[in-house]
């Protein structure tokens, strides 16, 4: 199978549902969001059988896949004009139950009577993995049953006729050349073999007597959870209250959830609007409810190096949590500040990347170094970055008894820990892994973060009445900063430098991550240091012989298109430059070219609102993971920062 | 009668509709052939944000399931909604878009 991106994510903050462009279902994790991942890739598919002719939702058809407006809803469309079909199709993750909502409104444009039949198939790899499943047709409730262990998995439905599953198949796949039984059933034809294990899948069908002209519905859903008694439940209340009920009340919940906040957005294009609330509601798509909040629910990008992004990076995940308090959704990023909590360690720093149960993730960042000297593996900027966002969590809401339950350990704990992975000749902090994981060193986008985090942490000092703290801590920070300038802006070149590494090698290359030296409040965005650095970064980044965007660095070469450019557009790096400009501008005129860029994203975004981590220069086609929400949260965060600096403007 | 000012004119071009939160109330400013129509922003039926809708003529489609509205008095033209949308008197004054609410 292909990497393609993810047009559509619906979810609950427990299960979580990815679909592709063909409408195959690729993601599904349960429990957990991120975790597991009952798919990984492999897909469930859509197809119908008519006039003896089978189809699954594929290259034949025309597809259209968006979300309803406001809500975390799909409203896709598949057309096949030489089977003289339509399907309108919905897709949402029921709002307080887990339960995967499908309808698919069938048309039969044909002027004749026909029998259509719609087909579902599911590739269960239950805890992702490729082995002793068993998949089931349990006949009381005329349903499938996919189970392991502590996962079950309830396939079953209904027409607008009131009939249940027409035919069914399960049976092994993946191994003695069985392809599974989606392939059975392309004669249209499932043999009902009522239990299969090991390597298993399944597929059902539901049958529709159409006239002429008509249309007519199948409801379908999959109720997810611990055991059959769980699932069985779900399954009696999709059966009794209804889908149609079940998926009109998810659309509102989710309406009345991304419309809480009245910010005032009439001043914006409607499509920087439509985007902003977009964004919003797949962001949360990628929290889980017990506070993580992962880079990326799409898989496909095991294809390239068997891992994948559904873990919560604390430096992408405290980027989000910030646009979330920032739009307003405080309640949000409390859940992943406690969930921080939880995880940090002892000494007092986030490790490189975690489960959204807790546990450590994988990593690359070795213990020691090239030379054989040991190394932390961290990138310094997560655990400051977490810091920070909390500082402007507090800023806005003022949730002190919140607050007062994680200080001690993630302000306390962590900017003793900052304060001390200091290098005392230099005055800044000790190398770690920089912003984009690739390089240990000690690096301008790292020292800022930790500066305002230091910052950040002598101001929660003075709420606390811990006058000696932090007056060490604004102490430190301002040393910090001294050497930043000192050490990481080379003058004669009139801009920061990206790092030093532990050999002494400086780094001089034009990074987009320079931005961090402003958007983390250490420089002021007009400051002469910000000021040329952003023009060469602007210079020098911006793609010019492409759609525009901004590469990440010079000579970027993960995923490079071409070497006509110095990167391919991600969309983060670009928003940074419009966060800039919307920081340094003095009137409403000066804030268009944030406007522009605002208006550039969403211009590059899926159809259905899905921002990607970086897109080809000349086709813009999504390169990478897709969604990912840092993307989304600084869509979010520039839009906020526009407003507020429209307003100002105006009233000026 | 309050009259309470919601846009310039000029931010609404024709055939083109904009929510807008007046006195904590969603409303949807219609420009429909040089006259000015308001009316609730959400759909009687399921809550939908009826700004991002379709406007064709003087009939007002709901992006989520398609019901209609004829957007100079309310009206349900098509359902499933039953109820018809509020609407809000409009004045004109210095180019500027007024209503009662």
């Amino acid at each position: 199978m292909n990497a393609m991106p993810r047009e559509i994510v619906v979810g609950n903050g427990c299960l979580s549902v990815a679909l592709d462009k063909r409408m195959m279902v690729r993601d599904f994790t349960f429990p957990l969001v991120g975790l597991e991942n009952h798919a990984v890739g492999h897909p469930f598919r859509l197809g119908v059988w008519v006039d003896g002719s089978f189809s699954w939702i594929g290259d034949d058809w025309d597809v259209s896949m968006k979300y309803l407006p406001e809500t975390l809803v799909s409203k896709c469309s598949a057309t096949n004009r030489k089977l003289g079909l339509e399907l309108e199709v919905n897709d949402a993750v029921y709002s307080f139950l887990d339960l995967y909502l499908r309808k698919v409104a069938v048309t039969n444009k044909v002027d004749r009577k026909r029998e259509v039949r719609v087909f579902f198939s599911h590739d269960f790899h239950i805890y992702g993995e490729d082995s002793g499943d068993t998949v089931m047709y349990e006949p009381s409730l005329q349903s499938i049953i996919h189970y392991k262990r502590k996962r079950y998995f309830l396939v079953n439905g209904m027409t607008d006729e009131g009939n249940g599953i027409y035919e069914f198949a399960t049976g092994q796949k993946e191994s003695f050349g069985r392809e599974g039984t989606w392939k059975d059933a392309e004669d249209g034809v499932l043999g009902g073999n009522p239990i299969a294990q090991g390597a298993v899948d399944s597929t059902v069908s539901f049958k529709l007597e159409m006239t002429p002209k008509s249309a007519s519905t199948v409801y379908y859903w999959i109720a997810c959870g611990r055991n059959i008694e769980k699932v069985k439940e779900l399954n009696a209340v999709a059966k009794n209250t209804g889908t149609e009920q079940l998926l009109l009340e998810t659309e509102n919940y989710w309406s009345a959830w991304v419309n809480k906040q009245s910010l005032n957005l009439s001043i914006l294009p409607k499509e920087v609007t439509r985007m902003f609330k977009t964004s919003l509601l797949i962001m949360r798509t990628h929290v889980d409810n017990h506070g993580a909040i992962i880079s990326s629910c799409d898989s496909d990008v095991l294809q390239f190096n068997r891992d994948t992004y559904s873990y919560m990076w604390p430096r992408d995940a405290a980027i989000c949590a910030l646009a979330f308090d920032m739009a307003g959704f405080q309640e949000v990023s409390r859940l992943f500040f406690e969930f921080c909590n939880r995880v940090i360690s002892d000494e007092g720093y986030f490790r490189h990347k975690y489960w959204s149960d807790g546990s450590v993730g994988s990593s690359w960042h070795a213990l020691v170094n090239a030379e054989g000297q040991a190394q932390l593996p961290i990138q310094l900027d997560e655990t400051a970055l977490v810091v920070y966002a909390l500082w402007k969590h507090f800023q806005k809401y003022r949730d002190l008894e919140f607050i007062s339950r994680v200080y001690p350990r993630l302000v306390v704990k962590t900017s003793e820990f900052m304060q001390n992975y200091r290098d005392e000749d230099t005055g800044l902090p000790k190398p770690s892994f920089d912003i984009w994981e690739e390089k240990a060193g000690v690096f301008t986008s790292t020292a800022a973060c930790v500066c305002s985090a230091l910052s950040s942490a002598a101001k929660f000092a003075k709420v606390f009445y811990d006058s000696k703290h932090q007056e060490d801590l604004n102490s430190t920070a301002a040393q910090m900063k001294e050497a930043v300038v000192t050490r990481l802006y080379d003058g004669k070149l009139k801009r920061f430098i990206r790092g030093i590494y532990p050999n002494g090698h400086r780094d001089v290359t034009i990074d987009s991550s320079l931005a961090f030296t402003f958007l983390t409040d250490t420089f002021d965005a007009e400051s002469n240091e910000v000021n040329e650095t952003m023009k060469a970064i602007r210079e020098r980044l911006w793609i010019d012989s492409g759609i525009g965007g901004l590469a990440r660095y010079e000579n970027d070469e993960y995923h490079r298109v071409s070497k006509e450019n110095q990167g391919n557009p991600w969309f983060i790096c670009t928003l940074w430059l419009a966060r800039w400009h919307i920081k340094t501008a003095n009137s409403l005129e000066d804030l268009k070219k944030a406007l522009d860029i605002l208006v550039w994203v969403v211009k590059y975004s899926l159809p259905s609102g899905v921002l990607a981590e970086q897109v080809n220069p000349y086709d813009a086609s999504p390169i990478s993971v897709s969604p990912l929400i840092w993307s989304h949260a600084e869509f979010v965060i520039a839009v906020c920062e526009y407003l507020e600096k429209y307003q100002l403007l105006s009233s000026s | 009668m309050v009259l309470i000012k919601v846009c310039s004119a000029d931010i609404l071009p024709a055939e083109s509709m904009k929510q807008f939160y007046v006195k904590d109330r969603e409303i949807l400013i219609i420009n429909h052939d040089g006259q000015f129509f308001s009316l609730d922003s959400r759909c009687a039926h399921a809550g939908a944000p009826l700004a991002e809708g379709t406007l064709n003529g003087d009939t007002l489609t709901c992006p989520w399931h398609g019901s209609q509205f004829r957007i100079s008095d309310g009206t349900v033209l098509k359902g499933p909604a039953e109820k018809e949308l509020k609407t809000y008197p409009v004045t004109m004054k210095d180019n500027s878009i007024f209503i009662d609410v």
